[in-house]
């Protein structure tokens, strides 16, 4: 992803979602996206599968998968891109499965529209294969969406999403409605199929501890920038981005005991940023530089980037 | 402000359509009163079936009344059995949903009864039944009354589904943790949040109030010596004025009810815009 | 499992039912009117000389009608008859009975309904999930603002315009009732087409009317739906447009439009009747129409309480067949 803009158009002007966003993913990778809500994560997400509605428009940037620039494509090819080489595992599944059909014609149809010729035996194997893999009955196959609990309703996500065997899996806070048991259940199975597939995944979320177990690099978003990106160990060992470093330390330890440290201040609205930097407010080290100039991504160690300019 | 108010205006354009037709009613009926001799509205004030003329703008019918009285006289009188009904089908619809959906248990299972059934039953038969029973000579008012006994069955649906709705969100809770007093929480909490939906089904009220006073008059069980509308339009298929040729007859209330659904029907759809941003669309 | 939903169903309806009957007994009551004495006062009028019996007369028919027994006994007698569709005989035209008067109308006025109802639910509906396509074509946006002025306004006030456009001034259609006068009833095509033309004013009043009001109810349903996180999910799989068109977003939509049509009904209904009335079609409203001016207090009431009821199948009906549709709907209590 190369300098991704989304722009939200509102009767008072165009809010930036996203600002120059760019990154990029390695096969077989595992990428975090962590931040607050509202820091553009889910938007950036949407944005790779060119799903953004209005009153959301992508401004500006490239996206490429090996070689094709998805920004370039007609909606037709755009459409076999979606779920046969980028899948999404949708935040919030409570809602994301079609209430009036069964489970095995939403795992079928999506077959179906790309183009895979099977007959009815077949896919019935199909969709009982999936459904192993990611842990759960075939008599799933059979029930309505309401008939799941939010565990099995993901799982099934899951199974959709690695129907086509895909190339990047996009799990959008795959979590974060789910008690913690189901939450290592779903993260188990998401790490098993993307062993099985290789695939890459980027992980979009805001729990940090999560982050730390599952991927290779992170990257923390805020109000529409990427802040930093790094190996996910040097993240949490050393913390570049004064954001960042916050945000590690407020996560609470089993050796420290004492009061939580939060973050003081809120989250800028992203029609009203703050000049230059959008952290220096609630940022301790600031100087007079970060009110006038926004900070630029740059590598500061080998594979890790960070927009500050205390660096 | 002003600038702002034109570019809502822009956007929701149906509630100013609304607004200029209900507006342009009130001018034809308020300059009416103050040019118009509404006694002529009476029978036998004119000469009978004379198309319209410098005398007599909008002619006059069978029974010798000069037709531009008798609209002016009676679009007041039709309007105001729409309000007053519509006003007391929201103010009791409203008390008893909002009852039911606030305490709950064996009062709402009443009263989410007895609304049920009573939408499922054609409104308009059950008046016709009401209004024969008491045939001794109807006044507006009391037409007014009959269409109120069933015009709260709406309204109680209405609010007691969104006061669900808002009970079921955490600022209710949030409230009464903190202390506020059931009284407090709903003048302070819920009202605000409900003045939309009570505009919009106070607008939807009154027009089906006034459709319904409008049916019973047609079919012959109105106030009968009211210069109504629906009374008018009662006397036209009577009198076979369609066949007759008599256009000005009923071309005259046929336009004016126009007015009046068109313009409550554009005010409904603005006010919803307001309670429900949600349709809005891409700008 | 669906027992419990269907009985409770079919509990409402008769209570609905019993209820009607029980109105239908008491309302006309509470006047004090005796419609005998009325009726019977009236014919003297007519004939221009009041008989000295009159009373005993009275008493007569009190009688052969069963008003003069103690209430209860009327009620009771009044709920059996109800049950056997036996609404006595109809007074201002004895001595035909109301149930015969009634069956003559009922299927004029179910064939109008009826098909109107179907044709307007049909095509509004179609008409309002295609306006909500991105993929429709650009001609059908103005196809809105018509449909949306015509909804507002009452079906008879229609019909009164097309009367004075098309019957009268152009002279296409015929004006008033179900067939022209002198025509002989009977399966012939002759017959069939001669009903089709005096159908056709009558049904358009309705039909124009109604199928805004439901194409725009459709569209706002499909862009609710269009909004819901199943439909971006549907789209993140890369499924075909038509495909999340048809079973994503129709689907869903047509559950509230459904039941939007279960409510309706009465609404329907009474419009209809006004219509048979200006146009003087041989229905149920017609026959209402004439029994209100005539005072004939037993066929009002015959045709309030059958329509109540056959609204009441009809919602029914729509009620059973709505968890075939919805499959969350359980038949658990509520």
């Amino acid at each position: 992803m190369r300098d991704l803009v989304v722009h939200y158009d509102t009767p008072l002007g165009a809010v930036k979602a996203t600002d120059a966003v760019s990154f990029s993913l390695g096969a077989g990778e595992r990428l975090g996206i962590a931040g607050e809500s509202g820091s553009g994560k889910t938007t950036m997400a949407l944005a790779i599968l060119r799903l953004i509605k209005p009153p959301g428009r992508i401004a500006a940037g490239e996206i490429w998968l090996q070689d094709v620039d998805l920004m370039a494509l007609s909606p037709e090819a755009m459409r076999q891109v979606r779920l046969a080489r980028i899948a999404l595992i949708p935040q919030g599944s409570m809602n994301s499965l079609n209430p009036v059909t069964r489970i095995k014609e939403q795992i079928l149809d999506a077959l179906r529209d790309h183009d895979v010729r099977i007959s009815r035996r077949q896919g019935q194997e199909r969709v009982r294969e999936l459904l192993e893999s990611v842990g759960l009955r075939p008599e799933v196959a059979d029930m309505f969406p309401h008939e799941l609990s939010g565990g099995m309703k993901q799982r099934v996500c899951i199974a959709i999403a690695i129907s086509l065997r895909p190339r990047v899996i996009i799990a959008d806070e795959p979590t974060s409605a789910l008690d913690v048991v189901v939450q290592k259940q779903v993260m188990e199975t998401l790490a098993k199929v993307q062993q099985d597939l290789r695939a890459a995944v980027i992980l979009i979320g805001h729990d940090m501890g999560l982050m730390a177990q599952f991927v290779d690099r992170l990257g923390v978003m805020y109000a529409g920038k990427l802040v930093e990106i790094s190996p996910v160990r040097d993240i949490f060992t050393g913390p570049l981005h004064p954001y960042t470093r916050m945000l590690i330390a407020s996560l609470p330890s089993f050796e420290e005991k004492g009061t939580f440290r939060g973050i003081p201040g809120l989250l800028p609205l992203l029609r009203d940023l703050p000049p230059g930097c959008a952290f220096h407010p609630r940022c301790p080290h600031a100087f007079d530089r970060c009110q006038r100039d926004e900070p630029r991504p740059r590598e500061i160690q080998p594979g890790s980037w960070a927009s500050c300019h205390l660096l | 402000m002003a600038h702002a108010a034109w570019r809502y205006a822009r956007r929701n354009l149906s509630l100013v359509v609304g607004i200029v037709l209900l507006g342009l009613l009130a001018l034809f009926v308020g300059i009416g009163h103050l040019v118009v001799d509404t006694s002529k509205s009476r029978p036998l004030s004119a000469p009978a079936i004379r198309p319209p003329s410098a005398d007599h703008p909008f002619g006059t019918d069978r029974q010798g009344r000069d037709l531009l009285a008798t609209m002016v006289a009676g679009t007041p009188l039709t309007l105001r059995i729409g309000f007053i009904a519509g006003f007391l089908g929201v103010g009791v619809g409203s008390i008893l949903g909002f009852v039911s959906a606030y305490y709950r248990g064996a009062v709402d299972s009443v009263i989410r009864g007895i609304v049920d059934i009573g939408l499922t039953v054609p409104g308009l038969l059950v008046l016709i039944i009401i209004a024969v029973s008491l045939r001794k000579g109807l006044t507006v008012d009391q037409m007014a009354l009959i269409v109120a006994s069933l015009a709260w069955l709406n309204p109680a649906r209405t609010v007691r589904a969104q006061v669900l709705s808002m009970r079921e969100r955490g600022y209710v809770e949030v409230a009464r943790l903190s202390g506020m007093s059931g009284p407090e929480i709903i003048v302070k909490e819920l009202m605000p949040n409900l003045l939309p939906y009570l505009a919009a089904t106070l607008v939807n009220a009154v027009s089906a109030a006034i459709l319904a006073s409008i049916g019973l008059e047609v079919l012959g069980l109105g106030p009968i010596d009211s210069p109504t509308l629906g009374m008018t339009l009662y006397w036209v298929n009577f009198n076979a004025a369609l066949i007759n040729g008599w256009w000005w007859w009923w071309l005259a209330p046929i336009v004016i009810i126009l007015v009046v659904f068109l313009g409550l029907f554009f005010l409904t759809v603005g006010l919803d815009e307001i309670a429900n941003p949600r349709l809005r669309r891409a700008i | 499992m669906r027992v419990d939903y269907l009985a409770r169903r079919c509990g409402v309806f008769v209570l609905i039912v019993w209820i009607a009957a029980t109105l239908n007994f008491f309302l006309p009551r509470l006047s004090g009117q005796d419609p005998v004495r009325t009726k019977l006062l009236q014919q003297a009028q007519l004939g221009g000389y009041v008989h000295s019996g009159i009373d005993a007369m009275v008493k007569d028919y009190d009688r052969r009608f069963g008003l003069d027994r103690p209430l209860w006994q009327q009620y009771l007698s009044y709920l059996r008859d109800a049950a056997r569709l036996d609404f006595n005989y109809s007074i201002a035209n004895y001595p035909r009975k109301v149930n015969e008067l009634i069956a003559e109308a009922v299927p004029w006025t179910i064939g109008l309904l009826g098909t109107t109802t179907l044709l307007s639910f049909g095509l509004g509906t179609f008409l309002g999930a295609l306006l909500a396509w991105p993929g429709a074509p650009r001609w059908m946006r103005y196809l809105m603002p018509p449909l949306w002025a015509l909804h507002a306004i009452p079906f008879f006030l229609l019909g009164l315009v097309l009367i004075y456009l098309l019957a009268f001034q152009i002279q296409l259609m015929p004006m008033f009732g179900g067939y022209s006068a002198g025509a002989f009833p009977g399966l012939n095509v002759t017959f069939v087409w001669d009903v089709i033309r005096h159908a056709i004013l009558p049904a358009m009043s309705i039909v124009l009317v109604a199928t805004g009001g439901w194409a725009l109810a459709m569209r706002g349903m499909m862009v609710t739906t269009q909004g819901e996180d199943y439909v971006t999910f549907a789209e993140a799989k890369g499924l075909r447009s038509l495909t999340i068109f048809v079973r994503y977003c129709l689907r869903n939509a047509i559950l509230p439009q459904t039941t939007a049509l279960a409510l309706a009904l009465g609404n329907i209904l009474s419009g209809a009747v006004l219509v048979e009335v200006i146009f003087g079609y041989p229905g149920i409203g017609t026959v209402l129409f004439h029994a209100i001016r005539e005072n004939d207090h037993f066929l009002i009431q015959g045709i309030v309480f059958t329509v109540i009821v056959a609204l009441g199948l009809a919602t029914l009906i729509l009620d059973a067949i709505y968890p075939l549709l919805d499959p969350r709907i359980n038949y658990r209590r509520t």
